[in-house]
């Protein structure tokens, strides 16, 4: 019997080659993008959970109120926190500190190499899982000038010799210091955050100030008792810095560590997402495109159903019950999704570079991955289940005497619910279309706008040991270089800007414990001016001021959050410079994404503080610079250079948004193409059952027009229909996802006619095609089958 | 006896109006016979076929098959009891167009769930005795109507029925592949197999051993 269904599926299938291949198409695009989505999903789970008692161990984050009321939420935290919380809290059970990871030249003059190196607390591999490899032991990071290196890297300078013992050079900041093997780690995960190829003691990342409770450069993580809940710990820490540190601006909590990766996105406080939205945006997406790609296939199916009531009332004349009936149907579902599924596995395998490219993930063979298999299975599972059961149970239900008449009248219930289900497919495509242009919108606000700072032509390059020791003689000679319109220097690179502090005071503070976080930019004399920056007030920092290296230029923002009327020669102090003031208030603008405000800033001008040399280029002599750039380089240093273009950085910090539009506008794509293709069988299957109507209505006079008009008509209904339902859905999720911006498009209503329109375009261009073929060919032919 | 009509009505509601298909329907049939059912377009022989084949009810009346009263078992006993006993043969043959001659042979034998062995004997057996051997595997597109209304009987006769209900078996034909149809139904008559078919023509009527005329849905 099975054999028997098994055949009979099959030459049904290939003898409805139209049918089967729409749905088929329909099938495989919405199983490709499930898979293509679970496979992203995999990757993105599972982050940091192998350290041993991952549930305990957490990372001690930092909710530091700022002006305006709201809370900026830092990971960074100061050095004598952790120190702080061991000893007065002792539920903590253990605490590691780390700094870094930093790019460090590292190894032996003839094989120098540009190292991540981190620097962490002795008990750093006793409290995260970094196996050590055997011979080493835990108390590795005792000795202050130890290092502990990772397989890698002791393969390549000691080759197959026990590196412990050996000594090896790294340069942290200024020189290079001698350091001593004491252990090698094992490959780190790729599941890990934490990426580094050495360790060395906290201590040799010692800034000037590590008595602040104010700076934020030490990572802490710490292992909490497992008796209490993360709530109960985090009330008992919460407010460590007033107690013990004397700070009240900020409070401390802790966040498991594997839930780092996920939910990095911080609101007032509390977590409010981050990559976990992604998750479920892609989850939802990877629903809706199934569920369109299903209900092709339930429409199709049973609009199909009249021209195979011949077949089951044959069947159910010479003895076939309805289970057995069913069984057939659904087998032909199985057998359509079965062959989808394997098309699918093989598109899925083709589109891994693009699927890389777009998500940076790095996926290779999934042919040779069990979970795409079992994922497959559940997949294909599911969609029998959606499409299968409702068909089935149509068809086999048929009372065998009408179903040999042969014309079997549908009632009107039929017809509303397949409407219904076309209406539900365009609505989810409305959706996804006003989606993709919003995106696509706001990435080009964010594209155009006018960040207060002139980035075109700027190329920066970071200092190694050996640049940074003559970096003023670089300098000298980058000057004499015709192609290169101004240098200069900064410590930041306008998006990932570290060093923020709460240390500085100014005058009028209105009472010492006043705080403020301000982010803390240096600069050499002339890279504010290279870059364009408006000046507000007073001037920029000049050579010629001798006493400008104490100086201070600030921004309107920090103007305002200090509270200062005329702000020009206010003094501010911090990190033991004192008597400095300010000279000049720029004009706001933006140095992290335009996802946040702008925040508080102080300029300094410590040309000897400012690890990237900033070049701008002539227009048309980029590659020349480059080349000078890099023969300059060479003289000085034996590290390889590199080198970035300041546009291409400021692009960087939306590829999140960017790989948002790329996948949402392939997926609103497919999501078209598959109810197309729904409405293109649907059509079809109307256009037979009037061909008729048709006929008689063309020999009693009917003209084309009026004959694409009644036909066309019922479709039409269904876009708008759905067009209407789709415009506030998608409203509300486009105004969800710009709230993350502080900076966003205004969501005209004409985006969302012009999604609908689209959709609209295409669903009436194929209804008009089919319809036009159908009320051209001669009445007489339909007429005389009758 | 075979089966038994007592006073069965039929009828549909439309616009207000109840309008008979059957009205007062009586007779009965005896194993071994061969009946024709005539009458006019309208008339409602096919109703009264599918009454009897069970396929249709009806609203007022007492139908005794073997001794089973159809008017008062449920559903399922009923179906079950067609299957096993009546085959149909139709006007425009109702072959399954997706399955070779063998296959359509072969089908009813599965929904009986007869093992393989035994399905093969059958099949075989059927296509030799209508000499149909040498098309076993061609569809039905391929055969001539006569051809196919003669798989058409093969498969309404190989589970072995008591009973053969034939709805204008020759209606599609031309007047030679008819003549041979009806004398193949002759010569089955001869072998034991009751029959009962409907028929417009005359002639066909005659190979029958008894006529039932009906008009307006009233046998006369």
């Amino acid at each position: 019997m099975f054999k028997h269904h098994l055949k009979i599926s099959f030459r049904n299938l290939l003898k409805n080659k139209g049918y089967t291949a729409i749905n088929s198409i329909g099938l495989t695009l919405g199983i490709w993008c499930c898979l293509m989505i679970s496979l992203f999903i995999k990757d993105e789970i599972g982050w940091d959970n192998f350290h041993e008692g991952s549930g305990q161990l957490s990372q001690v984050m930092a909710n530091v109120a700022a002006q305006n009321g709201d809370i900026d939420t830092w990971d960074g935290i100061g050095y004598p926190v952790g120190e702080a919380l061991l000893e007065n809290i002792p539920e903590i059970k253990a605490l590691t500190r780390t700094a870094g990871p930093r790019s460090s030249a590292f190894g032996t003059t003839e094989n120098l190499m540009d190292v991540k190196v981190m620097g962490a607390d002795p008990n750093f591999f006793t409290l995260l899982s970094f196996p050590l490899d055997n011979g080493a032991t835990l108390s590795c990071l005792e000795n202050p000038k130890s290092v502990v290196i990772s397989q890698d890297l002791a393969s390549s300078y000691f080759g197959k010799a026990n590196p412990v013992g050996k000594s090896i050079s790294i340069t942290l900041d200024e020189n290079a210091q001698e350091y001593l093997v004491t252990g090698v780690f094992q490959k780190i995960p790729r599941k890990s955050t934490l990426q580094f190829d050495a360790v060395v003691p906290l201590d040799n990342f010692l800034p000037m100030n590590n008595t602040s409770w104010g700076n934020g450069w030490t990572k802490t993580y710490a292992l909490y008792d497992d008796s209490l809940t993360l709530g109960q710990i985090n009330d008992k820490i919460k407010e460590t810095p007033k107690n013990w540190g004397n700070s009240d601006w900020f409070t401390l909590f802790l966040q498991p560590i594997q839930d780092r990766y996920l939910y990095g996105k911080f609101e007032n406080g509390k977590v409010a997402g981050g990559r976990i939205d992604n998750i479920y945006l892609f989850l939802i997406i990877a629903i809706v495109t199934l569920v369109i790609a299903c209900f092709n296939f339930i429409n199709l199916a049973t609009a199909r159903a009249v021209r195979r009531t011949k077949e089951v009332g044959i069947k159910k004349v010479i003895g076939a019950g309805k289970t057995s009936l069913m069984f057939q149907f659904f087998m032909e579902s199985w057998i359509l999704v079965t062959i989808s599924s394997l098309l699918a596995l093989v598109l899925a395998q083709l589109s891994i570079p693009v699927f890389n490219s777009i998500t940076s993930k790095a996926l290779s063979h999934i042919l040779n991955e069990p979970f795409v298999y079992i994922a497959l299975l559940c997949i294909i599972f599911i969609t029998v289940l959606l499409s299968g059961i409702y068909p089935a149970y149509f068809l086999s239900h048929f009372k065998a005497v009408t179903a040999l008449k042969g014309v079997l009248k549908e009632d009107l219930g039929q017809k509303k619910i397949r409407a219904g289900l076309v209406a539900f497919q365009f609505c989810l495509s409305i959706v996804m279309v006003a989606g993709t242009m919003i995106v696509y919108f706001q990435m080009q606000y964010i594209h155009n706008k006018n960040l207060g700072l002139n980035r075109e032509n700027i190329i920066y390059t970071p200092m190694d040991m050996g640049t940074y020791k003559h970096a003023e003689s670089i300098m000298d000679e980058l000057e004499q270089f015709s192609d290169l319109k101004a240098i200069s220097r900064a410590s930041g690179d306008f998006v990932h800007m570290e060093g923020g502090s709460s240390d500085p005071i100014w005058e009028g503070q209105n009472h010492e414990d006043e705080k403020l976080w301000f982010t803390i930019l240096n600069v050499d004399f002339g890279l504010l001016e290279m870059l364009d920056v408006q000046l507000n007030q007073g001037r920029f920092f000049s050579p010629e001021m001798a006493t400008d290296t104490l100086n201070y230029i600030v921004n309107e923002e920090a103007v305002k959050a200090m509270g200062m009327e005329n702000p020009i020669g206010k003094k501010i102090s911090f990190w033991g410079d004192e008597g400095g003031q300010i000279v000049g208030v720029v004009k706001d603008f933006h140095f992290t994404s335009l996802h946040t405000a702008i925040k508080p800033l102080i300029i300094r001008c410590r040309p000897k503080e400012s690890y990237l040399f900033y070049a701008k280029t002539n227009v048309g002599k980029t590659s020349q610079a480059i080349a000078h750039l890099e023969t300059v380089h060479k003289k000085f240093s034996d590290l390889p250079f590199s080198y970035h273009f300041l546009d291409n950085t400021l692009e960087e910090r939306y590829q999140n948004e960017m790989k948002i539009q790329n996948l949402s506008s392939i997926f609103a794509l497919i999501a078209i193409v598959i109810s197309c293709l729904g409405l293109f069988g649907l059509v079809v299957f109307t256009i037979n059952q009037h061909t008729k109507e048709i006929a008689i209505r063309k020999v009693l006079g009917a003209n084309i027009s009026t004959l694409l008009g009644f036909l066309s008509m019922d479709f039409l209904k269904i876009v708008l229909l759905s067009f209407l339902i789709a415009a506030p859905i998608s409203w509300y999720f486009a105004h969800k996802w710009l709230q993350g911006f502080a900076f966003h498009i205004t969501t005209g209503w004409w985006i969302f006619a012009f999604a609908g329109l689209i959709v609209l375009c295409i669903a009436m261009t194929t209804v008009c095609l089919l319809t036009l073929r159908a009320a051209v060919a001669n009445p007489v032919k339909s007429l005389r089958t009758e | 006896m075979l089966l038994q009509l007592n006073n069965i009505f039929k009828w549909v509601n439309s616009g207000g109006q109840r309008i008979f298909l059957l009205k007062d329907i009586n007779f009965e049939v005896k194993e071994g016979e061969f009946i024709s059912i005539m009458g006019p377009s309208g008339s409602g022989k096919s109703t009264l076929l599918n009454v009897i084949g069970m396929l249709d009810g009806f609203d007022e009346g007492e139908y005794q098959f073997l001794d089973e009263p159809v008017h008062s078992i449920k559903e399922k006993h009923r179906s079950n009891l067609y299957k096993e006993y009546i085959g149909f043969v139709f006007q425009s043959y109702h072959l399954l167009d997706e399955l070779t001659v063998k296959e359509n042979l072969e089908m009813p034998l599965l929904y009986k769930k007869y093992k393989g062995a035994e399905r093969k004997a059958m099949v075989a057996d059927m296509l030799d005795r209508f000499n149909i051997v040498g098309k076993k595997d061609l569809f039905p597109a391929q055969l001539s109507g006569g051809q196919q209304q003669l798989v058409g009987i093969a498969r309404a006769l190989i589970s072995n029925p008591k009973l053969i209900l034939a709805d204008e078996p020759t209606g599609n034909l031309n007047s030679k592949q008819g003549e041979e149809i009806m004398e193949l139904f002759k010569q089955l008559n001869d072998e034991g197999v009751t029959i009962i078919q409907v028929t417009h023509s005359e002639k066909n009527a005659a190979y029958g051993s008894r006529i039932i005329n009906l008009l307006d849905g009233r046998m006369i």
